[in-house]
């Protein structure tokens, strides 16, 4: 057998990981070779001078729990909120299509718009007032024209399910022009 | 080995402290935090200690410690045996260890000056190997050997100097050491072996 793994063999019995049908083969060959007794001492000394020089720094152990505690806590909650935060990606896809609908709808608020009788009116500007010509503009409730006038898409009419436009015809809002001045009427279905 | 002390109203483990292991694992899942909070004081100081032996830096390791208990807490529910939830968590803070000494990142959240003691190296300076034993108590041939080992332990490849210390200083049990290391047991042997003759022949005299 080599030095070296007699060697071997006295560091793994310093460790005691020697294999217990070993042990009694190694404790005889310590007792007849000197140079392998030394090794022993040197890997014993050596562990020991690992031990008693390479303490680990003072550390506070309870304010360290409680650090990683609040840590946790602190981890845990800004997880939960971020559950209910739109990605930022999703946020600027938002905010611009805000500015959008903005100058779309100050766009048509701005100008006098004309209807036309259509199957699909279309989405109307929230105006203030809407000038109205064409066969809509003649229909007339007690003398004072009336026109149906739908001002939100589909999608958005509380409390119904997703309609097509033709749907919503059924249920449309009224603007009902007098005087030049439109008063508008709430949409019973759609609370506006 | 130092026991925690823990004297502090949030980590009060009286409800939780006999508990085992499994049953603290158990509570935990079913959303008791007091349950984590036992075992975050009973297995801290091995987490603090097999991070500090693997990046040689105790602010380091302390970052380590907060992420490896935060993934723990979050991955809980996927350990397979409960009762081993000591051994699952040092595995957890010895990747995270050598992950960050892969990549060398350092982030800070801890309030460190209030956990490091008064005799601790803060080193902020990049890894590390332990500084010197500042303790008044310790004689000057006691420190010199110190410092004689720290710069011997820095000469030493890394494998040799992983095995030497998480077996040799912490105690790890050779099993799990080898799994840290992604090693066999054998050769944690060997390496443990190599890494003593190695120290040996450096500190020569000194020893």
């Amino acid at each position: 057998m080599t030095t070296e793994k007699r060697e071997f063999l006295a560091s793994q019995y310093a460790d005691g990981t020697l294999d217990a049908d070993r042990v009694e083969a190694v404790e005889a060959m310590l007792r007849d070779d000197a140079t392998m007794r030394a090794a022993l001492e040197d890997h014993r000394r050596v562990t020991a001078a690992l031990r008693d020089r390479t303490p680990l720094p003072a550390i506070r152990w309870d304010q360290l729990a409680d650090a990683v505690s609040q840590n946790i806590e602190s981890a845990e909650e800004e997880r939960v909120r971020g559950r209910f935060r739109m990605p930022a990606f999703a946020r600027w896809a938002a905010g611009a299509a805000t500015v959008a609908a903005c100058a779309v709808v100050g766009f048509l608020a701005l100008r006098q718009t004309s209807f036309k009788e259509s199957a699909n009116p279309g989405l109307v500007a929230a105006a203030r007032s809407i000038v109205v010509t064409g066969p809509l503009a003649e229909a007339s409730i007690d003398g004072k024209p009336v026109i149906s006038v739908s001002i939100a898409p589909p999608t958005t009419v509380a409390g119904l399910p997703p309609m097509a436009w033709d749907e919503l015809q059924i249920a449309p809002s009224q603007v009902l022009v007098a005087g030049g001045e439109p008063t508008f009427v709430p949409d019973p279905f759609s609370g506006q | 080995m130092e026991r925690p002390v823990n004297e502090t109203a949030r980590t009060q483990p009286s409800a939780t402290g006999d508990l085992t292991d499994a049953d603290l694992v158990a509570r935990t899942l079913q959303g008791d935090r007091a349950a984590f909070d036992t075992l975050i004081v009973r297995y801290q100081r091995q987490a603090v200690a097999v991070s500090y032996r693997l990046l040689g830096n105790i602010n380091d390791a302390l970052e380590v410690t907060q992420d490896a208990f935060l993934k723990a807490y979050r991955s809980l529910n996927t350990l397979q045996n409960p009762a081993a939830v000591g051994g699952w968590m040092m595995r957890i803070v010895s990747n995270l260890s050598l992950n960050h000494r892969r990549g060398r990142k350092v982030r800070s959240q801890l309030p460190l000056d209030d956990v490091l003691g008064p005799q601790a190296e803060q080193n902020s300076a990049g890894a590390e190997w332990m500084r010197a034993d500042h303790d008044p108590s310790r004689n000057l041939a006691g420190r010199e050997l110190g410092e004689k080992l720290q710069q011997a332990l820095a000469q030493l490849p890394e494998k040799q100097r992983d095995a030497l210390l998480l077996f040799t200083v912490e105690q790890l049990p050779q099993k799990q050491v080898a799994e840290i290391l992604d090693c066999s047991v054998e050769a944690v042997k060997w390496h443990v072996f190599q890494g003593r003759k190695k120290l040996k022949e450096l500190l020569g005299d000194a020893m």
